[in-house]
């Protein structure tokens, strides 16, 4: 190593970042030149001075922490309530395109009859069918109906019955049967709307119901034009 | 934030103003949290807050401070936190008549303990550059010394 080399090197020894075998070399140059050692001694001196001069202590930086973290507890409280409010208008957007969205009363229907027909046949969920006469009026009885029996028009008759949710509300689920096709009358108590017949459908789904001050009959299945001939009698005999 | 008190000595130093040395530590902080994705893990988290705190305050538009001289000595004691004693206002003094650019190599390499590579990371700057600047920076203080004491009797 020559005197030029030292002096290039000299920060890399005075920062204590020389590796060994250089520092060596570094170590053997000083012994032999009394110019470069000095010149070391001198600059070591000086830094040590300016440490000396500049390090006194540390300046106290409790009250500029403290204001800080306050700064930072606030940011991150700001963030969450922008995060509510966020979640907030979308759900206000979700409610909306529910109310303007969601299916009418009729599709309803169509989708509970078809959810509970499904979760019977398709995915095996036994109902506690009953077909036993007296258990049936015993359903009945509970929408004071009689007879339920009497409200199929000829060439059907009473199969069975259970309770079941229809649209969110407790219903009364009648199945007769001509002994080729079964049509389904469902009884529940009067959710509103108008009075009489009225019929709808969905595809080659038909649904036909009537309605009274009590009641209301839902009449699903069976060959076209059954559910109306349906509620038809069932609204005379009522 | 044990850096803080380290950061704020070198804040007070490069802004010669109490409370903007505030003000800057405070930002300083502030970016390192909301930037800490940024920060690369195995290198030092320490160079980078310093690396932040000079980007805050040279993006600020600020002039690189040259402590004028008539800023009383007990107030370069209070803001450079210099140690009383003539000595050290002399060597304080010469370190503020330098350029900013070997002011800040001093005040990182020397002051506040750097290596030359981390000195380089705050700066980003080639390691050489760091030595040489290192080197005359050295050169010119003790120049600026070796002058004032030739001034006083």
């Amino acid at each position: 190593m020559n005197c030029k080399e030292i002096e290039e090197l000299a920060p890399l020894y005075l920062s204590g970042e020389m590796e060994e075998d250089r520092k060596v070399l570094f170590h053997t140059h000083l012994a032999e030149c009394r110019s470069c050692a000095q010149q070391m001694e001198r600059l070591s001196a000086m830094d040590a001075r300016l440490r000396k001069a500049l390090c006194a202590g540390l300046p106290e930086a409790g009250a500029l922490e403290r204001s800080v973290s306050r700064q930072i507890a606030q940011k991150r409280a700001e963030w969450w309530q922008l995060i509510a409010a966020v979640a907030a208008v979308l759900l206000i957007i979700a409610v909306l395109n529910y109310g303007i969205f969601r299916p009418g009363p009729g599709a309803r229907l169509f989708m509970e009859v078809t959810r509970d027909h499904r979760q019977e046949v398709i995915e095996h969920q036994p109902r506690r069918w009953r077909s036993g006469p007296s258990e049936i009026e015993e359903l009945a009885a509970r929408y004071q109906l009689r007879d339920v029996a009497a409200l199929a028009p000829a060439g059907y008759r009473l199969e069975h019955a259970k309770m079941c949710g229809l649209d969110g509300q407790p219903a009364l689920h009648l199945v007769y049967t001509n002994g080729v096709q079964e049509v389904s009358l469902f009884v529940r108590s009067r959710t509103g709307g108008n009075r009489g017949i009225s019929a709808t459908s969905a595809g080659d789904v038909r649904l036909a119901s009537f309605q009274n001050d009590r009641i209301q009959l839902i009449a699903a299945g069976g060959a076209s034009g059954d559910c109306l001939r349906f509620v038809r009698f069932a609204a005379s005999v009522l | 934030m044990p850096e803080a008190p380290r950061l704020l000595r070198f804040a007070r130093r490069l802004t010669g103003e109490m409370h903007a040395a505030d003000d800057l530590v405070q930002e300083t902080l502030l970016r390192a949290w909301r930037n800490f994705r940024q920060f690369q893990e195995g290198s030092s988290a320490r160079a980078w807050c310093y690396r932040i705190m000079l980007n805050t305050f040279y993006g600020q538009g600020r002039k690189v401070r040259a402590m004028p001289a008539t800023v009383p000595l007990e107030d370069r004691i209070l803001v450079g936190a210099t140690s009383p004693g003539i000595e050290n206002v002399e060597i304080s003094q010469a370190l503020d008549a330098l350029p900013a650019e070997h002011r800040t190599v001093l005040l990182l390499g020397v002051v506040e303990g750097f290596t030359c590579r981390e000195v380089s990371e705050i700066l980003s700057v080639p390691i050489g550059t760091v030595m040489s600047r290192l080197s005359r920076a050295r050169q010119s203080l003790r120049e600026k010394l070796s002058q004032s004491e030739k001034v006083i009797p």
